[in-house]
């Protein structure tokens, strides 16, 4: 009797209860939406503070660029019209939207393509982890572009702080930026020789190169040793057909 | 010969008088709008509406209608963010509510880019495929004819355009349902006594809320007048949920 009014009891209680509710508030398309949208604002600043890009930009064939992220799964689109870049950026998951068509497309992982625009700008693709399809002229176009983008910070500053102290804040950030990214190639240096001298976790770069020499050298006996093997399996095969 | 009818909170009155109810209601409230909802949801409207503009992905230079945008919330956040390429519809039926709207945002230095539109969410003064995306916060459940105002709202949107709509409806979970009721009947009316010297219109805020369709039927609505990825996320358990919908490209 106690149990079963305790049973009910608790049944009452976990309904009362709140449960995740599947067409509550999706956290990730808001914050994808929210990303988005600070993103546009700064590439709009950027186009805004830079007038040979945004010029530059009205020469360029009016086109959609579709960079499709395999990790995390999120798709990217930059469409260019009327001088300006839009963003769009949407989860692969997500429901699909019509199929617009792009005059290019880039896919590769998230790391991937950090690395190739952080990287230096090359003619080609090759062993960047990132492929790319459509119109490559297009895309080289619309790359260079946006390397050229060359925003006057001090001009920006400028507006809100005054002339004097507008252009005293963007230098000191600049120095800073510079200071920060000097710090940081020692400190990266200091590192490896910590793990590779001191702790000895990391192997040095020659007996790196020793190793890798070792291991090429052992790849060419693989091959030689196929090689000899494949030959001997068609000999015999071909001893046995003639005795047949 | 029989009458249509409608619902004007719980009561039943003929379809063409509920405009004008509604408009007294507001005409009512109008001047203490923006205090009200302040009080009665705690503050909370605005992380509502916050979550709407960044759902909205508003763009430079595009068109934008804030029906029933009464005194101007969504409106300022939209005219900063679709900057003086762009422009702003800011449409309510009432004269009062538009008013204190056009005050407010004239008042915060937003002049450039709105435009005011007193008119009707059933028949939009607007051109057909002419506007990128129309948000409706907190007024679908006051129109006499929903199906007809979506449907008007489908006709003005640019194919590929976005409808949002921002609407009180039903909490999903029980207990939080018996609290809100207790305090929408009980408390919110008092709070409108207090503050606005007006308890009826309160009152009928509460029922409104009540006889609005709920989340499931709000997005069919939607679907049947052709919009196309109709979804809803609920906000603060269902009390509030917003409805997006796309016009097919």
């Amino acid at each position: 009797m106690i149990t079963a009014t305790l049973g009910s009891l608790f049944e009452q209680i976990s309904q009362a209860l709140p449960k995740r509710d599947p067409n509550g508030l999706k956290l990730p398309q808001l914050a994808l939406a929210t990303a988005t949208n600070r993103l546009q604002a700064l590439l709009d600043l950027a186009l805004s503070e830079a007038p040979v890009t945004r010029h530059q930009l009205g020469q360029l064939d009016d086109g959609r660029l579709s960079v499709v992220v395999s990790e995390p799964a999120v798709q990217m689109q930059l469409t260019v019209s009327n001088h300006s870049i839009h963003l769009h950026i949407t989860q692969q998951h997500a429901e699909a939207t019509p199929a617009e068509p792009c005059r290019a497309q880039l896919s590769g992982s998230a790391s991937a393509l950090a690395a190739l625009i952080s990287g230096e700008r090359t003619h080609s693709f090759a062993g960047s982890g990132v492929s790319a399809s459509g119109d490559l002229v297009w895309l080289g176009q619309f790359n260079a572009l946006l390397a050229t983008i060359d925003i006057d910070w001090g001009g920006v500053l400028a507006r809100p702080f005054g002339d004097v102290a507008g252009r005293l804040l963007a230098q000191g950030a600049k120095t800073a930026v510079e200071h920060g990214h000097r710090t940081l190639e020692r400190g990266s240096a200091n590192a490896v020789e910590v793990l590779q001298q001191e702790w000895q976790w990391l192997p040095t770069r020659a007996s790196a190169e020793r190793l890798n020499s070792q291991l090429l050298e052992l790849r060419r006996g693989a091959d030689r040793l196929q090689a000899k093997i494949d030959y001997t399996l068609r000999q015999r095969q071909r001893d046995q057909s003639e005795q047949t | 010969m029989s009458e249509e009818t409608t619902h004007f909170g719980f009561k039943t009155v003929r379809s063409e008088e509920k405009a004008a109810k509604v408009a007294d209601v507001f005409h009512s409230v109008a001047a203490k709008y923006d205090l009200m909802n302040d009080l009665m949801s705690a503050g909370i409207h605005r992380l509502w509406k916050r979550v709407t503009i960044e759902l909205a992905g508003v763009r430079r230079g595009q068109t934008i209608v804030d029906i029933a945008g009464g005194t101007g919330d969504l409106t300022a956040k939209f005219s900063r963010l679709v900057g003086s390429e762009g422009t702003v519809v800011l449409a309510d039926i009432n004269a009062s509510m538009l008013s204190v709207g056009r005050d407010k945002l004239t008042d915060s230095g937003l002049i450039d880019n709105i435009h005011y539109l007193q008119a009707d969410a059933q028949y939009l003064p607007l051109p057909d495929n002419s506007v990128d995306l129309i948000t409706i916060a907190f007024g679908l459940r006051n129109v006499t004819d929903k199906s007809l105002a979506l449907s008007s709202m489908q006709r003005v949107l640019k194919p590929g355009g976005k409808l949002l709509v921002l609407e009180f409806s039903k909490p999903t979970n029980p207990l939080l349902a018996k609290v809100y009721d207790g305090y929408s009947f009980s408390i919110l009316p008092k709070l409108g006594q207090l503050f606005a010297g007006d308890a009826d219109s309160y009152q009928y805020l509460a029922e409104s809320i009540r006889m609005h369709p709920d989340q499931q039927t709000l997005k069919e609505m939607m679907s049947d007048v052709g919009f196309e990825r109709c979804d809803y996320q609920n906000m603060t358990g269902g009390i509030v949920a917003l409805h997006s919908g796309v016009k097919p490209a």
